[in-house]
């Protein structure tokens, strides 16, 4: 269990993955998981002007 | 809509899948289980660590999957990979003519594929002329870029001289190079066809309001089944730029179909969704093919 970087909203691992980007439940702010064990996020990547298809 | 993964048990691969990525999105996360289902292990590359010394040293991986949304990092990386022996989906060359809007018009059009009438211009002031060389309503795209991004349908040349006026003052040298393109008249929605080696694997319509129909910018998807002619015409585009996991974009115009995009490194979420076919799978079954040859 960790928490949500913007809102404070727990955030449980469930089947999370490291790497893996999602919404928070909560304020939608898009999250990573920067590590699984122990379980912790923070902010997604910023979009970069190179990033695409 | 998650993909159904076929269990394969007692599958044993002989071959370790280096998954080259930025972030794990619905995509990548269902390449991962199809991988798994299929036995194959995954190195795991994550674009903001890995190192590239000139001499191959760290990873065990015997071939490289493209996933990382960065343009510049994909191509630096993927011409390691293939300096270290490593082959790669998609190749350094593909990605590096897809990713180049200019480069990619010159292939298709060699390969004799329809597209939108294009013109490039390499200064401000030739951008307006190629603008009138098009014809208003026109677009404006940098030449690399995706997802939409900095695109402009300018309608008048007032509205051409103040955007060009901004891209310039950008500075950066990529904004400089112009590539106009006439609007295409079509309905709301644009297809995608997702080619992967020689097979069309699933195909969709994508709609929105927007005159840009990137499921990136929203917008809604719609399965499509495609006709000969549209698989013929999409393969032939996959072709033309070598092949591998491409999703090729086309719009319906007046004048019959044209192919405005071939993307190297493709979402699928919205296709998966759309059309509930396991496009995750056929990419890990394309790399393995490409690993046992």
């Amino acid at each position: 269990m960790t928490e949500c970087p913007e809102c404070g909203r727990a955030i449980e691992k469930k089947n999370l993955i490291e790497g893996e980007i999602f919404p928070c439940p909560d304020c939608g702010v898009e999250l990573e998981v920067t590590s699984a064990e122990p379980f912790r996020v923070d902010a997604a990547p910023h979009e970069e002007e190179d990033w695409g298809e | 809509m998650r993909p159904r993964t076929k269990k394969r048990t007692g599958v044993s691969s002989a071959f370790t899948l280096g998954l080259f990525y930025t972030v794990i999105r619905p995509e990548e996360k269902w390449i991962l289980e199809a991988a798994e289902a299929r036995g194959i292990p995954v190195e795991r590359l994550h674009d903001e660590e890995l190192t590239f010394p000139l001499v191959r040293n760290g990873f065990k991986a015997d071939i490289v999957l493209n996933r990382s949304v960065s343009h510049s990092r994909s191509l630096y990386a993927l011409r390691f990979f293939e300096h270290y022996g490593v082959p790669t989906v998609n190749p350094y060359e593909v990605v590096a003519l897809c990713g180049d809007k200019v480069l990619a018009s010159l292939r298709l059009a060699e390969a004799g594929v329809p597209t939108p009438r294009t013109v490039v211009a390499l200064t401000p002031e030739a951008a307006l002329k190629a603008l009138d060389e098009v014809g208003y309503p026109a677009v404006l795209k940098p030449p690399i870029g995706s997802w939409g991004r900095l695109m402009a349908k300018v309608d008048d040349r007032e509205e051409a001289e103040q955007i060009i006026e901004h891209k310039a003052a950008l500075g950066s040298p990529m904004h400089s190079i112009f590539y106009v393109q006439e609007y295409v008249p079509k309905p709301e929605r644009d297809v995608r066809v997702f080619v992967v080696g020689d097979e069309v694997v699933a195909a969709m319509y994508r709609y929105s309001s927007d005159w840009r129909t990137n499921a990136a910018r929203g917008g809604s998807a719609e399965a499509l089944s495609p006709s000969p002619e549209l698989e013929a015409l999409a393969r032939k585009a996959a072709q033309a730029v070598g092949g591998g996991v491409l999703a090729v974009d086309l719009m319906e115009g007046p004048d019959g179909l044209t192919v405005h995009e071939v993307n190297p490194t493709p979402e699928f979420k919205a296709l998966t969704a759309a059309t509930g076919i396991d496009v995750a799978g056929k990419v890990v079954d394309y790399v393995a093919e490409v690993a046992r040859r």
